[in-house]
């Protein structure tokens, strides 16, 4: 009878297996077919965008998405004419940006970066770069009071530096930008009495606005265009990081509220966006995620560059203006990998990863894009750079200090190589450190010093990020020596403050989850699938003479 | 237990056998699909070259036979004498993609006259249901025309609409009423007559007709459409168009490349209606009175060429598609690389190889500056560039560097012949045809780049204290170097001038490889230098760029500051970067030259609020005319001709253009030795016969000991693969994508070394403690601790993983990897996770064909047991 049982049960085990075969396998076989998407928006982000954009094609979406400023952006996505909309403010800010659409839409922060006064001057024939400024001296500049370069205000921040009596150019924006009214934003919050004309998105609505003093210029590529011609010595503008590396050309260093003049580095805007203040009242999609700066202008931790922010997607809740749910399959599988693996790019390109709540709380706002496919976006799949176990942004928490010479106040002659803390500073003289792409994570291999942290790192990790310590992931490796994946999540953080419920409170229900689980669901059970029936097809072949032979021992 | 006797026995012999032969069957309709599955992806064809041309005569095979005689003609159609002799080719038709097609023609009847009064082509791109001959007139992206072309033709010529009563097709509706399933309520007015769109996509596909179609509207619209509304043929007989070809990326109602689509047995084609001088009703157009109600244009070929009597005309190209998206998965853990776009065409080709072979490796675009500061501070895994990291700054780094591609830096153009009516040029009877032939100097392309042509200055250098002297040339149009070389641009209206030379912003190795070909030749440089060279001078914003001497340019500068002012613009006018706005990169030139698109915003548009700058749209197809530095591969993806390149505007030989020879033949002849090992740079100024002298070969860079030994492995298999298979040249997800030349076999080998030295890094460590450990850049951190050891016991050990983790996340260890465990027992390669379709149906037959094993094997011992 006992053998009776058995067979019965490997009769019903291998056709579960079947079932298994049949039920994933013939689904899966489908190739994903996703209906091309079109947006338009923010120059900022535009070359984040175009990254992620190249990167998807392989697997088979196709994005459109033309950089026309912010402001023409959510104007197009609430006219109709665009699926989504990418932009660096919100609509309804008055005097800015265009009402509230009648169209359903939800915010979904998708990348960080600093918003970076780029320039082109030189001194004794050469290329100055290691230009360093003030709030109220920006402010001052851009509103057209400070005309010189060798004004007091500019000789006050660049005390070694012999600048020359040259016309200060200002280079704006003639289009309706987000990067304007962010920047605008932080002057009029910061210095009001200096920066009179308030928050706008046409810099050319400004009272200050004189044709003869700011050059007016169409998108980021524009400005930077500008500012990076050997004729036009002289001329600064504002612009996303990623414009200036493309360049070529310097940016300033910007004195922060610790002090410290700082670069628009990833790190360093990370630092800062930790006390961005993220609008969390879900029941307004008005303002839902929508960002509040003021801490961030004045962060007090050396490393934060205070004109940091991020940008939008603005994205459809409702099929309505020809936005289907297939558009919203392909929009809700484009934004899920803009946040997740689209954020390893950031860095390398001049942006500044986003953050776990923003990234966590954005994934919710792609779930409610009519027709994204819900179940393949998962947080626990997201392959977020700054992602850690304990759930700190680890951009932010290896950030290196700055250098004492990048102090206000520091001695005319200093000599870089000094930093704040740690053994090796974010800043040298010049910009040979400006533009380190990557990431300033420390104790790269590159570098003598093993960085900010006393914890030692190379595979020493801490707070239980040992991989494969528990040993529950089936078919875990032996821990070699390149092992310590994470041995930057092990990094303790120096200050031992930042924590990203410092931003919302929303990362502490997934603190302690795991940095990544693998693919899909979908197609990990697929793969589980084959071994099933792989396993299935050798005991078909086995186990029927096996039983046999064990009855006869038996009954022997 | 079971026995045989058991289940032989009364109406039980009757379920087992049923199960038996239902069991059997769906295991042989398992195997049969296993096969399919693998034939549909891998399709059994050769990509030499996959051209072809077609002749109406003999080459049509989707004809009606009710309406032709035996030499396939139809008597009834007074059109037909004047096809006879068409022969249209395609340039390729297999393995497409989003891209250029270049399609041609020749013996047509010439067009005559200005616009399409008749004798042109119209091109469409269609799909068709399985087992069909070929498309319907309903599976056709036709009928949302340019409206300025569409205003240059006769009436419906370019739309989806059936003309009705007199005019009507007598072999479409011979009622002359139009009929239920082409009739089309149309809201708030009287019922339009029109075929209706059939999406591959609609679930109903075909059954349906106008009436219950759920799409109101074809689901595309003018900015979407790749219809050619027409094409002029020229006085020879021949013609050519560059179509925009378009995958199910672009056009997910073709479907075309969509695997699903494919494997359904739906097909993809292209289909060129020659119109001739008769209209639909028989009647010859040009003898139309205007009474005849046919509009504005009542004596030019009217009717859709949707409609029979056209349509029948049409010939018919079957094209296949490189499946779209199966390569990656989206989202997986890669390898991050970066660096120079002049990569990124091949890499995406790879890429999708190497996603296939369990190697996922991502790529981002950044200047070749960029590039080298990355693989020094170690943020990448592997960088691309051109020119090495100079000594100082390498230190004492060990950098590898390993060629993988080659191509060169190519002007590509679009230019509509639109000539004034003179007799004395002898091309005439091309005009609205595309100029395939083009050919410049060094001089000229130095005029180009530096504002240097009156047109490319604010107020076309009319206005106050111009940059550029009044004696340089208006433009290309008025140059008589430009005009010595070709001839055929005397004639062209002189309104006709391109949006200058279309460049990207930023700095590039390239933009260097540019400056310093100009250098090399004598003539630019002097003029560069600020001479005047064949009576033009140099802008005089760029006299103190020193470009004719200055060896460290790496960008294109637009340095003319300078504004002007016309119109409602306000103070102070628009200025260079508004009416010549720099192109992203050089791809975005091809991009922006196919769109005959460049950007510029001279447009002032006063009713906005507030009043602002807007741009201007394309450039009218029929006067178009747009010039673009960009890549040989981009060029070649979209289609675009390239202009050879020649010494003088003297010079009588055809020039050279960038090709995989004249590529092959400058990396042999030009190469020279740089301070850093296994670096070559190409000298422009060395004279190589038939070389292409703006070759660009790109280097693969990885900083070793920065470099964690999972991300090593990686970038061995992508280098391996690239001196390998990668340097297949064709047009398959994998291969080497046209444009680019096969690298020498030096050049291979060096790379194949390359690979082995990371390799052997990873086996063998021999870099200074600590080891290299992944923690270098959050790509390491992200993904995942694992053994490097040459056991390869497994991967995808989850970090900290503690509870939360399913246990079915982790990747499991496949065959494959216990072949070759160096290569993937790793973190950051996935391992081989993928099924495909023909080895889950081979998979499932194998199962269906064993059980019976399992159910009777042991019954059948059991039974021979116990008869012994």
């Amino acid at each position: 009878m006992r053998s009776r049982h058995l067979s019965v049960l490997l009769i019903a085990a291998l056709s579960c297996a079947a079932a298994v075969c049949l039920g994933t396998g013939f689904p899966a076989a489908e190739a994903a077919s996703y209906t091309p998407i079109t947006g338009e928006g923010s120059s900022w982000a535009a070359n984040a965008i175009d990254d992620w954009r190249a990167s998807v094609v392989n697997s088979g979406i196709k994005v459109n998405f033309a950089p026309t400023g912010s402001v023409a952006g959510l104007t197009g996505y609430a006219n109709g004419s665009d699926d989504f909309a990418a932009s660096d403010v919100p609509y309804g800010v008055k005097g800015t940006t265009p009402g509230v659409p009648g169209r359903g839409f939800a915010y979904v922060p998708d990348v960080a970066g600093g918003t970076a006064l780029m320039y082109n001057l030189s001194v004794g024939g050469k290329r100055l770069t290691n230009l360093k400024l003030s709030g109220p001296t920006i402010a001052g500049i851009f509103k057209g009071s400070i005309t010189l370069w060798n004004d007091a205000k500019i000789k006050a921040d660049n005390p070694s530096v012999a600048l020359p009596p040259l016309k200060i150019t200002p280079v704006v924006r003639a289009d309706g930008s987000g990067s304007t009214a962010q920047f605008t934003l932080w002057m009029k919050k910061q210095f009001p009495s200096v920066w009179t004309c308030g928050e706008v998105s046409f810099f050319t609505q400004c009272p200050s606005y004189d044709p003869t003093v700011q050059q007016a210029k169409s998108g980021d590529n524009g400005v930077a265009g500008f500012v990076a011609q050997a004729g036009n010595v002289g001329s600064i503008g504002y612009v996303e990081y990623s414009y200036a590396l493309q360049s070529g050309y310097p940016v300033a260093k910007v004195l922060n509220a610790a002090g410290f003049y700082v670069l628009p580095t990833a790190s360093n805007v990370a630092v800062a966006l930790l006390k961005a203040k993220v609008n969390s009242d879900k029941t307004n999609p008005d303002t839902y995620l929508t960002q509040d700066l003021d801490a961030v202008y004045t962060d007090t931790d050396p490393r934060a560059y205070a004109i940091s922010s991020y940008s939008y997607f603005v994205v459809p809740t409702a099929l309505q203006n020809g936005f289907t749910s297939a558009k919203g399959a392909t929009l809700g599988a484009f934004v899920d990998y803009a946040l997740c693996a689209g954020q390893q790019s950031a860095p390398t390109l001049g942006y500044s990863p986003l953050p776990i709540n923003l990234v966590q709380a954005g994934l919710a706002q792609v779930k409610a894009i009519p027709g994204a496919v819900v179940k393949s976006i998962d947080i626990k799949s997201c392959k977020n750079p700054t992602f850690s176990s304990t759930g700190v942004n680890t951009l932010a928490v290896n950030a290196l200090y700055p250098d004492l010479c990048d102090r206000k106040g520091a001695a005319a002659g200093c000599v870089y190589g000094k930093p704040v803390k740690g053994a090796a500073s974010s800043s040298t003289s010049g910009q040979s450190d400006n533009n380190s792409v990557g990431n300033h994570s420390t104790g790269s291999g590159s570098s003598t010093g093993s960085g900010s942290t006393p914890t030692s790192t190379g595979g020493t990790p801490t707070a239980g990020a040992t991989p494969g310590a528990t040993g529950t992931g089936a078919g875990s490796g032996t821990t070699g020596p390149a092992a310590g994946g994470s041995n930057v999540v092990s990094l303790l953080n120096p200050d031992g403050k930042t924590s990203c419920d410092q931003d919302t409170g929303q990362c502490t229900a997934l603190a302690a989850s795991p940095v990544e689980v693998g693919g899909n669901q979908g197609s990990t059970f697929s793969r589980w699938a084959v071994w099933i029936a792989l396993v299935g097809l050798f005991l078909m072949v086995v186990a029927p003479p096996a039983v046999v032979l064990l009855r006869r021992r038996a009954a022997r | 237990m079971i026995s045989t006797s058991w289940l032989m026995r009364g109406r039980r012999k009757y379920i087992t056998a049923v199960l038996l032969v239902a069991d059997l069957c769906l295991g042989g309709f398992s195997s049969a699909m296993a096969v399919g599955s693998r034939g549909a992806q891998h399709p059994a064809t050769t990509t030499t070259s996959s051209a072809t041309t077609v002749g109406w005569t003999t080459g049509r095979s989707t004809y009606d036979p009710a309406y032709v005689d035996a030499t396939h003609t139809d008597p009834g159609d007074p059109n037909q004498s004047l096809y006879g002799n068409l022969q249209v080719s395609v340039s390729q038709t297999q393995d497409l993609t989003d891209q250029g097609l270049q399609v041609s023609w020749t013996g047509a009847t010439p067009t005559g006259g200005s616009g399409a009064p008749q004798n042109y082509m119209q091109i469409m791109q269609c799909w068709a249901s399985k087992n069909s001959k070929g498309p319907t007139p309903q599976q056709c992206q036709w009928g949302t025309p340019n409206a300025s072309l569409a205003g240059q033709m006769g009436l419906s010529a370019a739309s989806r609409d059936l003309l009705t009563g007199s005019q009507t097709d007598p072999k479409q509706l011979p009622s002359g009423n139009c009929t239920a399933e082409f009739t089309h309520a149309q809201f708030g007015q009287s019922p339009g007559c029109t075929v209706p769109f059939w999406s591959i996509t609609d679930p109903n596909k075909s059954a349906l007709g106008w009436t219950n179609d759920q799409y109101n509207l074809p689901p595309y619209g003018t900015a979407q459409s790749n219809e050619v509304s027409y094409a002029r043929t020229a006085s020879d007989g021949s013609g050519q168009y560059i179509f925009s070809l378009q995958s199910a990326l672009s056009a997910p109602y073709l479907g075309c490349g969509n695997p699903a689509y494919a494997a359904a047995g739906d097909t993809c084609w292209l289909v060129v209606v020659p119109r001739g001088e008769y209209n639909l009703n028989g009647e010859l157009a040009s003898s139309e009175p205007q009474s005849a109600g046919y509009g504005a244009n009542y004596n030019y070929v009217a009717g859709s060429p949707l409609s029979s009597t056209a349509w029948q005309d049409r010939v018919e190209v079957p094209l296949t598609f490189s499946p779209i998206g199966a390569s990656c998965q989206l989202g997986a853990a890669a390898v991050r690389t970066a660096g120079s776009e002049l990569v990124s065409a091949a890499f995406n080709s790879w890429q999708a190889a190497l996603c296939g072979k369990g190697t996922t490796l991502g790529y981002s675009e950044i200047t070749d500056s960029l590039s080298r500061s990355a693989l020094i501070s170690g943020g990448t895994a592997m960088s691309f560039l051109a020119g090495p990291v100079d000594a100082a700054t390498a230190g004492t780094r060990t950098i590898d560097y390993a060629p993988v591609a080659a191509s060169g830096i190519v002007v590509s153009y679009l230019i509509d012949k639109h000539y004034t009516p003179n007799s004395a040029n002898p091309d005439l009877g091309a005009d609205g045809t595309l100029v395939t032939n083009l050919r410049l100097t060094p001089l000229i392309i130095a005029k180009l780049l530096t504002q240097s042509y009156r047109t490319d200055t604010p107020g076309d250098g009319h206005g106050v204290n111009p940059s550029v002297p009044s004696s340089n040339p208006d433009s290309l149009l008025q140059d008589p170097d430009f005009l010595a070389l070709n001839p055929d641009f005397k004639y062209f209206y002189p309104t006709q001038v391109p949006d200058g030379l279309i460049v990207p912003f930023g700095d590039s190795d390239a933009a260097s490889q540019v400056w310093a070909w100009l250098r090399s030749d004598p003539d630019a440089r002097n003029f560069l230098n600020g001479q005047t060279v064949d009576g033009a001078t140099i802008n005089t914003a760029y006299q103190g760029l020193n470009l004719g001497t200055d060896t460290t340019v790496n960008s294109f500068p637009k340095n003319d500051a300078s504004t002007f002012r016309t119109g409602d613009w306000p103070a102070p006018g628009y200025g260079t970067l508004d009416m010549r706005p720099y192109g992203a990169d050089l791809t975005d030139g091809a991009v922006k030259t196919v769109a005959a698109n460049s950007g510029k915003k001279t447009n002032w548009d006063a009713t906005l609020t507030p009043p602002q700058a807007t741009s201007v749209g394309p450039q009218v197809p029929g006067t178009r005319f747009e010039l673009a530095l960009t890549t040989s591969q981009a060029a070649a993806l979209y289609g675009l001709p390239t202009a050879a390149l020649v010494g003088s505007a003297s010079d009588t030989s055809p020039g050279v253009t960038a090709t995989t020879s004249s590529i092959a033949k400058e990396l042999a002849g030009a190469s020279v030795a740089t301070p850093t090992t296994g670096v070559q740079a190409i000298d422009p100024s060395i004279a190589v016969a038939g070389g292409y002298p703006l070759t660009m070969r790109t280097y693969a860079a990885v900083n070793l000991c920065a470099t964690a030994g999972s991300d090593l492995s990686a970038d061995a298999t992508f280098l391996d693969y690239a001196a390998g298979s990668g340097q297949d040249q064709g047009t398959r997800l994998g291969q080497l994508p046209l444009g680019y030349a096969p690298l020498s076999s030096a050049d291979q080998a060096q790379t194949a070394k390359v690979a082995a030295a990371l390799r052997s890094e990873v086996t063998s460590p021999k870099c200074p403690s600590p080891a290299p450990s992944s923690g270098s850049t959050p790509t390491g951190t992200s993904s995942g601790g694992s053994g490097t050891s040459a056991s390869g016991s497994g991967s995808g050990g989850t970090p900290g993983s503690t509870t939360t983790s399913p246990p079915g996340s982790p990747q499991v260890p496949s065959g494959q990897e216990a072949a070759a465990p160096v290569t993937v027992g790793s973190a950051g390669i996935t391992p081989d996770a993928y099924v495909t379709a023909a080895t889950r149906y081979a998979l499932l037959a194998a199962f269906l064909f064993l059980l019976p094993c399992a159910v009777f094997g042991p019954t059948l011992l059991v039974s021979s047991r116990r008869r012994s």
